[in-house]
């Protein structure tokens, strides 16, 4: 190679090591995740109002259903920003905290029509809505990847029959079935949760089991097969993994329709009961209350809306980084 | 196709009566009877059972029911408007609810479509960035927080709008409704759109169409738009979905005398009939946009039927 017309170009430049690893490492979905703006600051104000949720609850005297009658509706104040004019306790111009005669006491959202710390609810409200989130999704999770294993590992007649299955109940929506199951069940924390994991599994099922049908016919699945490796180490060791970054993906997407779905249950009169407190729950009860003291309606509302998107920003980036392929619907 | 088509009404039609059944099974589980009047003896709820048949096992309650509701009787309501038949009940409420829940569907994803072509073709400019916010946002608020805030600032606050449904003026009080309805498939179709829309306008037909010297708007319409629009098929039925879900809830907030609300009325006082009658036409309206959707798109698009008519799954 000593002519000079020929130069060695060398292959240091394309084929570097990380490059064609097909599964992104977490430290490059890291990478992805943090470039996208949005998704960063969906995730700060998620931990933000997770930090609420868990010390919110104690971070003043009052608890979450702690009545006090002669301190109904009082409107937000909150040392510091008094000063500027903004959530200083007036209402059209009165001072209410000096005509219940308590000055020197803050309610940092108010109070509402049983004198109930708003701010104290709000926490707990956050708490209940983000554990029924959570939970209902890690249920979808798990029996939605069970199912769609199962159903797509072994074909044939089984498959065909819990695909039927899955078309009927996906048949009934969900607004039916979950109002209905809570009903039944008799409203409260753990029946929203159940309602919810009987109806919400289909999607995950469906995409756990298109994969699975793909994935069946891989020589390394041929491989443990011929093995006579055990059915459940197949589908968990070895099929599962390969699925790991759309499930997650996936279950992340679940969040924030699990928490809307909570918000409308609880409007329409069928959420957690009273003394307990939702995000859904108190925008009903504020919405009761709308005309006269809008703060009670707006404060949980605009918060709702924050969670709800910044949910979504969250679940965007992540899909982006981990599972670029699933499609955006 | 007809091959087909028959298959999948055939499915339909035996999931409907396959949720009819459940339903049945659930409404027994519920607690509470229908009469839970305080006043009543136990003899006379005993007589009241036995007038609506309720005291007859279950299968025989399902062929009743089954064959009343083919003759298009739904049964009489039990203690919401006692004694008055349920399907006549329900016609004006159906309609207002179909027709407020179809004013917001055609007006979202009209408007959905025209804010997703503007922003694909400033993409990545002042107006994309702008869509694209309102679309995260739109379709992340839930359409009864939306509600809840048109209410209080155009209703209450400037009074542009009346404050609950007044249905000697159906259009004036339907505007709020609907537009708040409207928010969730205008921002889910406009997001769906943009990105269909770059992806169709960066592909290689667009560029030999705009050499061929083809003007830009029929180059946009004809063989952007098009090629747009049959992916976007496939989200339609979702989309209608959740309009009935948030009209449940806005039918409440704006006091609109619909279906929804009397849904969740029913359900609370054991309405037996008003709860299955609704749960079935909610049932079956879904099941029917979903064939109606996925025959549709196997017509555009005939690769979907040789694979078996997955579409959009």
């Amino acid at each position: 190679m000593d002519n000079p017309r020929y130069a060695l170009v060398g292959n240091s430049g394309i084929y570097k090591e990380d490059s064609f690893s097909s599964i992104p490492s977490w430290k490059e979905t890291l990478i992805i995740f943090c470039k996208n703006k949005g998704a960063v600051i969906g995730l700060l104000f998620v931990l933000i109002l997770v930090f609420f949720a868990v010390a919110g609850p104690n971070m003043n005297e009052y608890a979450y259903d702690y009545i006090q009658m002669d301190r109904q509706n009082l409107p937000p104040r909150i040392p510091g920003l008094e000063k500027l004019g903004i959530f200083d306790g007036t209402m059209n111009g009165i001072d209410m905290y000096a005509l219940k005669g308590c000055k020197d006491e803050y309610y940092w959202f108010g109070t509402d029509a049983l004198g109930r710390d708003l701010f104290t609810r709000f926490c707990q409200g956050t708490k209940i809505s983000l554990i029924v989130a959570v939970v209902s999704a890690a249920l979808n999770l798990v029996i939605g990847v069970t199912y769609g294993l199962i159903s797509g590992y072994y074909g044939g007649k089984i498959d065909f029959i819990m695909q039927r299955i899955i078309e009927i109940i996906n048949g009934i929506p969900s607004l039916v079935v979950v109002s209905l199951l809570v009903v039944v069940m008799s409203p409260g924390l753990m029946s929203i949760i159940v309602a919810m994991a009987i109806s919400g599994w289909i999607g995950m099922s469906r995409l756990v089991r298109a994969n699975t049908l793909r994935l069946k016919e891989s020589e390394h699945i041929m491989a443990s097969r011929t093995l006579g490796t055990k059915i459940w180490v197949i589908l968990f060791r070895e099929i599962f993994p390969n699925l790991l970054s759309s499930v997650i993906v996936m279950a992340m997407m679940s969040v924030p329709g699990a928490i809307f779905m909570e918000s409308f249950l609880s409007f329409v009169g069928l959420g957690i009961p009273a003394p307990q407190a939702s995000l859904g729950s108190l925008i009903s009860d504020g919405y009761n209350h709308m005309l006269m003291y809008p703060y009670q309606l707006a404060i949980p509302a605009v918060f709702f809306g924050i969670l709800m998107i910044s949910l979504n920003l969250v679940g965007d980036g992540l899909r982006d980084a981990l599972d670029p392929k699933q499609k955006q619907a | 196709m007809i091959k087909y088509c028959l298959t999948r009404i055939g499915m339909a039609a035996a999931t409907i009566l396959v949720i009819i059944i459940i339903l049945f099974f659930l409404l027994q589980l519920m607690p509470g009877s229908p009469f839970n009047n305080e006043r009543l003896s136990d003899e006379q709820k005993l007589v009241l059972e036995q007038k609506y048949g309720l005291d007859k096992s279950m299968p025989e309650q399902i062929l009743i029911y089954v064959k009343n509701m083919l003759t298009g009787d739904f049964g009489v309501s039990y203690n919401i408007q006692p004694n008055y038949p349920v399907a006549s009940m329900l016609a004006t409420r159906l309609a207002t609810s179909i027709r407020i829940g179809l004013q917001a569907f055609v007006i979202g994803v009209i408007l959905g479509l025209i804010l997703g072509i503007i922003s694909a073709l400033h993409h990545n400019g002042f107006l994309d960035t702008g869509t694209t916010i309102f679309s995260m946002i739109g379709s992340s608020i839930p359409s009864h927080v939306v509600a809840l805030g048109f209410l209080f600032f155009f209703a209450f606050r400037l009074g542009w709008f009346p404050l609950t449904y007044d249905s000697n003026t159906p259009f004036a009080s339907s505007i709020l409704p609907t537009l708040a309805l409207a928010i969730s498939p205008m921002a889910t179709t406009a997001r769906f759109t943009r990105n269909e829309m770059i992806e169709v306008m960066s592909s290689e037909y667009i560029l030999l169409a705009e050499t061929k010297g083809i003007g830009r708007l029929k180059v946009i319409v004809v063989h952007g738009l098009k090629n747009t629009l049959v992916p976007l098929i496939t989200t339609m039925a979702p989309l209608l979905m959740g309009l009935l879900t948030g009209s449940t809830v806005c039918e409440q907030i704006f006091s609109i005398p619909g279906i929804g609300a009397l849904f969740i009325k029913a359900i609370q006082s054991n309405d037996y009939n008003i709860v299955i009658t609704l749960a079935f036409i909610y049932s079956a309206m879904y099941i029917v946009i979903v064939l109606v959707i996925d025959i549709l798109y196997g017509i555009i698009d005939p690769r979907i039927r040789l694979s078996g008519g997955k579409a959009g799954k």
